[in-house]
């Protein structure tokens, strides 16, 4: 009995973790999108991603903050492509609007400040009065961007309309559904065993 | 791996709200909890993978098929717990229907939260 439930354990445990490695990385549907829609948040930023969904990593080191008019080239469920600050990446489209947020929303510049080799962001809600003090005898290579020239549109990239990697998404697909019609076989038998040793 | 990522992410919402609330509801055993937990390992993989094989290549047949699956799933863990006596001689579709939709609610609620 004992060898039957270590087989049969085994057994899962190596589908559970050889499929994985077999599988695509970069998988995801994505839909073709044209539509703008503004950052609002409620804790004043948005965070900029590799890929549709909290589980990739963050593009920039700072978020997109509230008032931010982005442009969303293709979709990914609740997830938009866009490019922000010369960069392609992926936004919550919960967590944005279809219309302008709030004045003092509106008021929040950005200001981005490089300095040997490091980058200082921070957020103001005055246009005016708070100016970032740096801490250096150099000028800021790139000064205040209000919320309306912060989104510079360069040009839309190319976008699949088919699922990305649609061919190895097939295979994927595929050798998932195998593994897990042989975990259901492993596991009925299990249950068959285990309940069998319950009546002896 | 984004598509592994999800059915491991399910079965482990699964595993983390039903095997508690089977426990309470008299599967006290380890043989007893395996059973939960193997009929879970039967039903979740799948109805997850046909859940998303729908949303990928047949987006306005998802909500149907998904309440065809749920339907499905709770009769076979139902059958399954009446079949090999898991909960006694409690109500064992009763319990199915309790433990699924404590962990699709459980599912949603997550979903609302992070996406």
């Amino acid at each position: 009995m004992k060898k039957f439930l270590t087989i049969g354990t085994v057994i899962m445990l190596l589908f559970l973790t050889i499929v994985p490695a077999f599988a695509d990385s970069a998988a995801y549907p994505v839909e073709k999108a044209d539509f703008y829609v503004y950052v609002a948040t409620p804790d004043g930023g948005l965070n900029f991603r590799d890929g549709p969904g909290v589980e990739y990593n963050t593009i920039i080191d700072y978020r997109i903050p509230d008032g931010v008019q982005l442009h969303i080239t293709a979709t990914s469920d609740n997830w938009g492509l866009t490019e922000y600050d010369g960069k392609w990446g992926w936004v919550a489209l919960k967590q944005t609007s279809d219309t302008p947020p709030a004045v003092s929303h509106v008021q929040q510049v950005v200001t981005e400040v490089h300095t040997q080799g490091v980058t200082i962001v921070k957020q103001v809600t005055e246009v005016v009065s708070e100016i970032v003090t740096v801490p250096t005898t150099e000028a800021p290579s790139r000064v205040v961007e209000s919320y309306d020239n912060a989104f510079i549109e360069k040009g839309v990239p190319e976008i699949n309309t088919e699922p990305a990697n649609a061919g190895s998404s097939t295979g994927m697909f595929l050798l998932i559904g195998i593994a897990i019609f042989l975990i259901i076989v492993v596991a009925a038998l299990l249950i068959v065993i285990i309940n069998k040793s319950k009546k002896n | 791996m984004f598509y592994v990522k999800i059915l491991l992410n399910n079965l482990f919402i699964v595993f983390a709200t039903e095997l508690p609330i089977a426990y309470f509801l008299g599967a006290r055993s380890i043989k007893k909890i395996s059973s939960v937990a193997l009929i879970n390992i039967i039903t979740n993989p799948a109805i997850v993978y046909i859940s998303l094989l729908t949303l990928l290549f047949a987006r306005e047949w998802h909500t149907p098929v998904l309440i065809i699956l749920e339907v499905a799933v709770l009769f076979v863990e139902g059958f399954s717990f009446s079949k090999f006596k898991t909960f006694e001689n409690k109500k064992p579709y009763l319990i199915s229907l309790c433990l699924n939709f404590t962990s699709f609610l459980t599912g949603e609620i997550i979903e609302k939260i992070f996406y």
